[in-house]
């Protein structure tokens, strides 16, 4: 999901999507937006749950990356690093906003700073 | 995962710390009423929420929880003479009602009548389920007394158990809101062989949780083919009691209708008083069967004689042969992944799944409550009276995939 210039990402998206947890398997651009996109449209407590777990999933996955790259380091590892390094403080604050202080508004703008981030991560994988 | 902050603010139960604050305001289960017998009995030292204290009962059949120490020069209450509704200091004879009033002071000018204003720290008790229920918030704010489901039974309907887990009493709670690991750790069967029953065929259940104000429920749902799912629902009441689904008809039959209740009473920090109920309305509970399953073999303090120096008996043969955990009992074996969790765990180094969303769900709601009364005053989710308590209740049932849980099981005061 991308959304255009002035468009939320949340547009389009059904109640149901809302309430149930998400499941995906890796980091990139497109599930960070995907996942700014649920936690714009969040209201109940049972929402903030659900987001809180996604956000969990995502800084376990940038947390085995970071793992993968030290282990198998290599040409790029560097660079990969830093990316992914400038990535997790960002997912664990949109966390604690969502879980601590139930403010969606601020860990979706927090989130939206990691998409270039999630994206680079892609590309650099690709090399 | 949690920030250091949150974890400590979820861990620490002492007096004065916001947690402590926060449960105090529950009535909770503290001692066995089998460990009070008999009348003027021999008092009995309990340790709840890190306060030591002396539980007896007296002449009249009263229970009074005080302050071990004696407020005189601090010797142990437990040492004294349970007598003539009270419990006489064996120091220097300073005798205590149960609700804490000294009634004598033998060795002061005036002995009998001179200690009107003397008080020891005492707590209000209850009885109800075989268990002695305590109260440790101010007195002025005590909540009316829960008649939860399993209380008022038939005798031998229901039974309580009591046993010490060593760790902090969140790691408990959390083993218990965690449908995912009923498949892993108490599967019958090696990993590689066939699953036996349907929690253990489908590992990764779909959960769904739905706030109450007595705290929250939520649904393990698993596919079962034939269009129809099957559906757990576990009751959380704040802040550490859990209401565990029935098996349901695909179980033997002693165990088809017997649901399970957990309070995990912090003893301090790091250890946890594991106090449970079985009870089945169809028939009385089986209690060897019981401990025979659960691995209940405990020491005359509650402590297993099957415990982490003896690494649980693991037996490493029978893992290949038999149960997957190599360990006897359903209890050891939950006992044994918490206690290796460590006394207080870390949880800013877990990696959590999607299969952890109750314990994510739970942790919040004690924070947030934790939070509410330390900042706001606001009295935590059940204590203001007002619950159908009786009302609360967990199920097995199986619907059809299209179905919603939380419309065709209704709960109760949901949020």
């Amino acid at each position: 999901m991308r959304a255009k210039a002035g468009q939320s990402v949340s547009e389009g998206l059904g109640p149901q999507e809302i309430d149930r947890l998400h499941v995906f398997a890796e980091i990139t651009d497109q599930t960070l937006m995907a996942l700014v996109a649920r936690i714009e449209r969040s209201s109940t407590a049972e929402h903030l749950i659900y987001r809180e777990c996604e956000l969990d999933e995502a800084w376990r996955l940038l947390d085995s990356a970071v793992r993968e790259v030290r282990s198998q380091g290599g040409a790029g590892a560097a660079e990969a690093l830093e990316t992914l390094d400038a990535l997790r403080p960002i997912v664990i604050k949109a966390h604690d906003l969502v879980g601590i202080d139930g403010d969606v508004k601020s860990a979706a703008s927090e989130l939206r700073q990691g998409v270039l981030l999630a994206r680079k991560w892609v590309n650099l994988q690709k090399r | 995962m949690l920030s250091r902050e949150d974890n400590e603010l979820l861990v620490r139960v002492g007096p004065g710390t916001p947690m402590g604050d926060m449960i105090r305001r529950y009535w909770v289960p503290a001692l066995l009423s089998s460990e009070l017998p008999e009348r003027d009995g021999t008092p009995v030292r309990i340790r709840l929420f890190g306060e030591d204290l002396v539980a007896f009962r007296d002449s009249s059949g009263a229970i009074g929880l005080l302050e071990e120490k004696c407020p005189h020069r601090c010797a142990s209450l437990a040492l004294g003479v349970n007598h003539k509704n009270g419990l006489r200091c064996l120091y220097h004879g300073w005798k205590f009602a149960v609700d804490g009033r000294c009634i004598e002071r033998p060795t002061e000018p005036g002995g009998a009548n001179s200690g009107h204003n003397i008080r020891a720290v005492a707590y209000s008790t209850h009885e109800a389920g075989g268990v002695v229920w305590a109260y440790l918030g101010p007195a002025e704010l005590k909540p009316e007394f829960p008649d939860l489901e399993w209380l008022g039974m038939k005798e031998g309907h229901s039974v309580p158990f009591k046993l010490q887990e060593d760790c902090n009493y969140a790691q408990c709670v959390e083993g218990t809101i965690d449908t995912a690991h009923a498949g892993v750790l108490h599967r019958e069967q090696p990993w590689d062989a066939p699953a036996k029953y349907d929690h253990e065929k489908d590992l990764a259940p779909k959960l769904e949780v739905q706030f109450t104000a007595y705290g929250m429920r939520y649904a393990g749902l698993r596919k079962i083919g034939d269009g129809q799912q099957h559906v757990r629902i576990t009751q959380v009441l704040l802040p550490f009691g859990t209401m565990i689904p029935p098996p349901g008809k695909d179980a033997p039959p002693i165990i088809q209708e017997r649901r399970l209740v957990n309070y995990f009473v912090p003893r301090d920090d790091e250890s946890t008083w594991h106090i449970q109920w079985f009870y089945d309305t169809t028939r009385p509970i089986n209690v060897e069967h019981r401990m025979e399953e659960g691995g209940i073999w405990l020491q005359d303090d509650f402590r297993k004689k099957v415990n982490i120096d003896v690494w649980y008996n693991q037996d490493r043969e029978w893992m290949k042969t038999g149960m997957m955990s190599g360990i006897k009992g359903i209890v050891t074996q939950d006992h044994a992944v918490c206690e290796t969790q460590g006394r207080i765990l870390d949880r800013t180094k877990e990696h959590l799944g999607t299969s952890d969303m109750a314990v994510v769900a739970w942790r919040r709601m004690m924070l947030k409550a934790a939070r509410a009364l330390q900042e706001k005053g606001e009295a935590p989710p059940g204590t203001q009276g007002g619950i159908s308590w009786n009302a609360i209740t967990s199920e097995t049932v199986k619907l059809p995939e299209e179905n919603s849980w939380k419309a065709d099981i209704p709960g109760v005061h949901v949020a």
